[in-house]
This record gives C-alpha cells, structure tokens and sequence, in this order.
C-alpha cells in the first residue's frame, strides 16, 4: 500500500498550494480501507462534493459580483447625469464596490484609448456571461456613442429596472436571514422530547428493576 | 457543574465585550430582577435541588445581562438607521428648495454626520449628487433627487418591515419556549405519581441541562437581533 502514502502526500502538498482543495483531503483516510471498490466509490463521492462546493463558491460569486454591478450602475446614474459616458465611468471608480474596481480600471482604460469601439464595453465582465451586465454595456455604449433622446430613454429603462433588481436582491438576503428562525423553531420541540424521553426511560427502568414479572 | 463550565465557555467570549460597557445600563438593569427570578422559579417548580438552583442563578444572571446588552444594541441600531434615512430624506428635500449645500446641511440639523455612512451606496449616490449639483448645473438635480428619495424610501420600508417580522419571529420562538416548557411540567408531575423521580441525580441533570439549553438557544437568537440595520452587503 505504499503508493497510497505517496499520493496522500501528494494531495496535501496540493491542498497547500490552493486552500479550496481542503475537500480532497477526505480523499487520505479511504487508503485504510481493504477494498478497492470503497476506495475508487469514495474517491469519486470526495471529488463530485469538491466539484460541488467550487460551484456552489463560484455562484456566490457570481450573485455577489451582480448585487455589485447593480450599485455600481445606480452609482453611474448619478453621474451619468452630469458627465459623459467615459469620464462618468473613469470617476465612478473611486468610489466603486471592491470586486469591480480592476475590472473598471482597465475598461476606463480601454474607453480613453479608443472610445467608438464597442467590444470595449462588451467584453466588460464578459467572462461571467451576467445577462444584464451585457445588456447595460450595450445600452451604455449606444448612449456614448449616439447620444439621441431615444437611447437615452431606453438607458433610463434599464437604469429602473436595475433599481427594481436592487429592491429584489435587498428582500433576498432578508429571507435568507429569516430562513434561520425555521431552524431554531423547531429547537424548543426536540430538546423537550429529549427531556421527556429521558425522564420516560428513568420510570420504565425505574418500575423494571423488580424484573418483568410484574 | 459540568453543564454550568460549557454555559460560561460558551457564553465569555461575549461576556468579555459586555464588562467593559456596564455602565451604560443605567435603567434597564431592572430587568435582571425579573429574568432572573424567573429562571430560577422554573427551577424550583422542577424540584431542582439547591445545588443546581445556585447553578441557575448565575447562569440566569449571565443571560439575563447579555440580553440587555443585545437589547441595547438593538434599540441603538434602530434609532440609528431612523435618524440617518429621515436626515438624509430631510436633507435631499431642503438641497431641492435652496440649492445651496451649506444651508441644506444647516437646515436640516446637524445630529447625523454622513462621512460615518458614506460607504452605503445611496448615501454615497446622494453625496455625489448634491456635490455634482454644486459645481456643475442644477438642470438634472431635481429628477436624481426625486429617484434617490424614492430609493431612500423604498430601502426604509423594506428594512422596517424585515426587523419588524425578525422580531415577531423571535417572540414566537419564546412562546414556543413557554409551551415546551408547560408540556414539560405537566409530564413530570405526571410520572411523579407512578415514580419519586425527583431524587434521581440523572432526573436532576436533565433538567438543568433543559434549562440551560433553552437559555442558550434564546441567547443566540437574541444576538442576531442586535445587529446592525445597515446591510454589509450594500455598503461599497
């Protein structure tokens, strides 16, 4: 079973390279076990929860990066009213969400060198494939670029529905907050059964001790 | 005794913050009385013995006093999310009539400082707002004025709302409690008739253990109604 402890080794040494490979250190203890099919089955459980709780990370991610472009474009409202497309932009990273702020550096960059082209705007956060982040870019870039009172009438559109996403994200991490009580509700229910089992359990034993010939 | 060593570890990472603050009890340690004599009531009612009343008692006292600490924080919190959304809906209205920052700020008081909240992003909105009408033009003022407040709104009720129905949903849980602990006394009085159970040392244990759970349970829930109303996830 020596190779074993060489990959067991092996995995730690990757688990210390990246902390998020913490999961595929419950890989080590199945080398006890004698049979190979326990051992190959319980691999590939380790590995589908790993895979599991990357995803589960990335979409946390994900919503977060949304509910922080979504402040980031009420921000940009505001701005939008007084600046152009390119120095709003440029100003609105000072005071930008944190996850945003090196992808807005290099965008802001990318608008000064060249502002009429529009895989500039798209490709912003185009690795995330976030559906209204594509369509705000589009919109922003048709307001820059064309300036008439029609586009300028659909951005205020999205500009409101973003205000409509920010209510909705608001009232989510409300519930989420609220989902805890219907845990502890049912707390009060089990530690009373706990304790009238156990006082139950003391009476029976209680009234057995003659034997069962009662 | 054991039980009562796990109720103080658990309990004195947060006892810790709560000594270096006693002084801003003042009035409300009048509530321990009645907590405490409460607890240690139920115990009685139990036929707990003197040993474990003891025990009680200053577990009772160490709940009783984070309560009315987490009581505290609550109530500043909510006075201090209802100052700042009527001094800044306050002040956004003033800035609409005079157009001039210096005497929106001096009209609308001065009992909020914003610098402390300007991470929240309708705040900060509504800096950038008024410094932007400032120094650039007021053509656009008024409109971003009127969505902000409609925000600002929106963010009170919704907030209102939510802390209103955490509370609702932590006096159920105490009346929960009430109702477990009814349906308890009935049914050790009730075996008490068929067996003296009263002088078993692992009746005794179970029912400290009961109690003590309850007051923890309560205690945990009780924290998360002292945080603050200001959402982390909204603040930039």
């Amino acid at each position: 079973m020596n190779y074993l402890w060489l990959f067991s080794l092996f995995l730690f040494y990757w688990y210390l390279e990246d902390k998020s490979k913490v999961y595929l250190l419950m890989m080590i203890p199945l080398f006890f076990f004698k049979k190979w099919w326990f051992q190959i089955g319980g691999m590939i459980l380790v590995y589908t929860i790993y895979r599991y709780n990357l995803l589960k990370k990335e979409q946390s991610f994900k919503r977060k990066l949304e509910l922080q472009f979504s402040i980031w474009l009420r921000q940009l409202e505001v701005l939008l009213a007084y600046n152009n497309v390119g120095n709003a932009i440029s100003l609105s990273i000072e005071n930008a969400p944190d996850l945003l702020v090196p992808y807005l550096n290099e965008l802001s960059q990318k608008i000064k060198d060249n502002p009429q082209d529009e895989s500039v705007y798209l490709s912003f956060l185009k690795e995330f494939n976030i559906l209204s982040v594509e369509r705000t870019m589009h919109h922003l870039y048709r307001y820059s670029v064309l300036g008439t009172s029609d586009v300028e009438e659909q951005l205020q559109g999205i500009i409101v529905e973003n205000t409509n996403q920010l209510k909705a994200h608001r009232n989510y991490l409300f519930e989420n907050r609220l989902s805890f009580y219907s845990f502890y509700g049912l707390l009060p229910m089990v530690l009373m059964s706990i304790t009238i089992l156990g006082i139950l359990f003391l009476v029976l034993i209680y009234l057995m001790k003659g034997g069962w010939n009662i | 005794m054991i039980i009562l060593i796990i109720f103080i570890v658990v309990v004195f990472s947060e006892m810790m913050v709560v000594i270096k603050q006693v002084k801003s009890f003042k009035d409300s340690w009048k509530w321990l009385i009645p907590i405490v004599v409460g607890v240690v009531g139920l115990g009685y009612l139990f036929k707990l013995r003197w040993r474990y009343l003891v025990y009680l008692f200053i577990m009772s006292f160490l709940t009783g006093l984070m309560l009315l600490y987490y009581n505290l924080h609550y109530m500043f919190y909510r006075d201090e999310f209802y100052k700042l959304t009527q001094f800044v809906l306050r002040l956004s209205n003033y800035y609409r009539i005079y157009q001039k920052e210096n005497l929106a700020f001096e009209k609308a008081g001065s009992d909020v400082s914003l610098e402390v909240y300007q991470n929240h992003y309708l705040i900060n909105s509504l800096m950038n707002i008024i410094k932007l009408g400032e120094s650039v033009s007021h053509d656009k003022t008024k409109y971003q004025l009127r969505r902000i407040e409609e925000d600002i709104e929106i963010w009170l009720m919704d907030t209102d709302q939510y802390q209103k129905k955490e509370r609702h949903y932590f006096n159920r849980l105490l009346g929960l409690f009430g109702f477990s602990l009814i349906i308890a006394y009935i049914t050790q009085n009730m075996l008490h008739h068929i067996v003296d159970i009263y002088v078993l040392d692992m009746y005794q244990f179970l029912m400290l253990g009961f109690l003590s759970s309850i007051l923890l349970v309560v205690l945990l829930a009780a924290k998360r109604l002292s945080a603050s109303w200001i959402l982390e996830e909204e603040c930039i």
